[in-house]
């Protein structure tokens, strides 16, 4: 066996690239770009092959972060925790006989949440849709609700908390869902 | 009738279906880079991110296979067109053949 087998990318480049990497393909995709820049280090230069290599976990980044946001804890915790937020603001809003309107706010933050954390579970086109939808009327509701409470005539705490939350949970929504559309599946190496 | 493809989704899927049984990761993307207008500018990252959506609407299956020595032994995922896949590539094509029809070649810009 030749030892240009043994070209291999720096192990630091390898190890950024596996951390960038969704799980299901970290190794295929480490594969593919390895035996790249096998053959690039041979016919042009370690270094150009280096520079290549690192364009490439560059280009993989922004999809591999928002795959491990999404899949991670985060964003399913922000989910439940908003999720909360609206039963409880529906139950105070219940017992305080509140106007129908705001029963509705709060079953929608309700709903929204709901639906965006089976959107992260199933992974239905549609589903992902709908959450995109609700993710996006949710972020204008607490974009009012902070300028609300930035002007003054609406300030309590609870709403800023809760619009805020609701804004950061709208925004990784958005930014991250359109990632997530690969359907679970078990691999085995034949 | 489901979402017409996309440039570039047709061009992944096209080089899936030329490369045959070769058609995994890296010569995937070596093919669309040899394909593109823009061969330099066409990243892993794009290429990789078509394919998992590809997989994902079913257009594409793919299977693992063990590496070689090349790649340390790491495996290599092998895609194949789908019945669903040949279906959306075909309907793209008469899809643009019929919006070409009658349109005059080489395009004449008025300006």
């Amino acid at each position: 066996m030749s030892t240009n087998h043994r070209i291999h990318p720096p192990a630091w480049m390898e190890h950024l690239l596996r951390m960038v990497l969704p799980a299901h393909n970290r190794e295929t995709i480490a594969g593919d770009l390895r035996e790249e820049f096998h053959d690039r280090a041979a016919s042009q230069s370690a270094r150009r092959a280096q520079l290549w290599y690192l364009r490439q976990v560059v280009s993989l980044a922004p999809r591999g972060l928002g795959l491990a946001l999404g899949n991670g804890s985060a964003l399913p915790l922000l989910c439940a925790f908003t999720g909360l937020c609206g039963l409880w603001l529906g139950a105070m809003d219940l017992r305080l006989h509140h106007p129908a309107s705001q029963i509705a706010i709060a079953a929608s933050i309700l709903s929204q949440a709901l639906i965006t954390l089976a959107a992260l579970r199933l992974r239905y086109p549609w589903l992902r849709y709908l959450a995109l939808a609700g993710c996006a009327g949710m972020f204008y509701l607490s974009a009012r609700a902070l300028i609300g409470v930035l002007r003054g005539y609406n300030f309590e705490g609870y709403i800023l908390l809760i619009a805020l939350l609701l804004a950061v949970q709208s925004v990784l929504t958005i930014c991250t869902m359109p990632w997530l559309q690969r359907p679970v599946q078990n691999d085995t190496v034949s | 009738m489901a979402d017409l493809l996309g440039t570039f989704e047709q061009i992944v899927l096209l080089a899936v279906l030329g490369l045959e049984q070769d058609a995994y990761g890296r010569a995937v993307l070596r093919e669309v880079q040899g394909n593109s207008p823009k061969a330099r500018t066409v990243s892993a990252g794009a290429v990789y991110a078509t394919l998992d959506r590809l997989e994902a609407k079913r257009l594409l299956s793919s299977r693992l296979e063990r590496g070689t020595p090349e790649r340390g032994g790491l495996p290599r995922r092998f895609y194949r067109l789908t019945a669903a896949g040949a279906s959306a590539l075909t309907e793209a094509r008469l899809t643009m053949e019929k919006a070409w029809q009658g349109k005059r070649w080489p395009l004449e810009v008025m300006a």
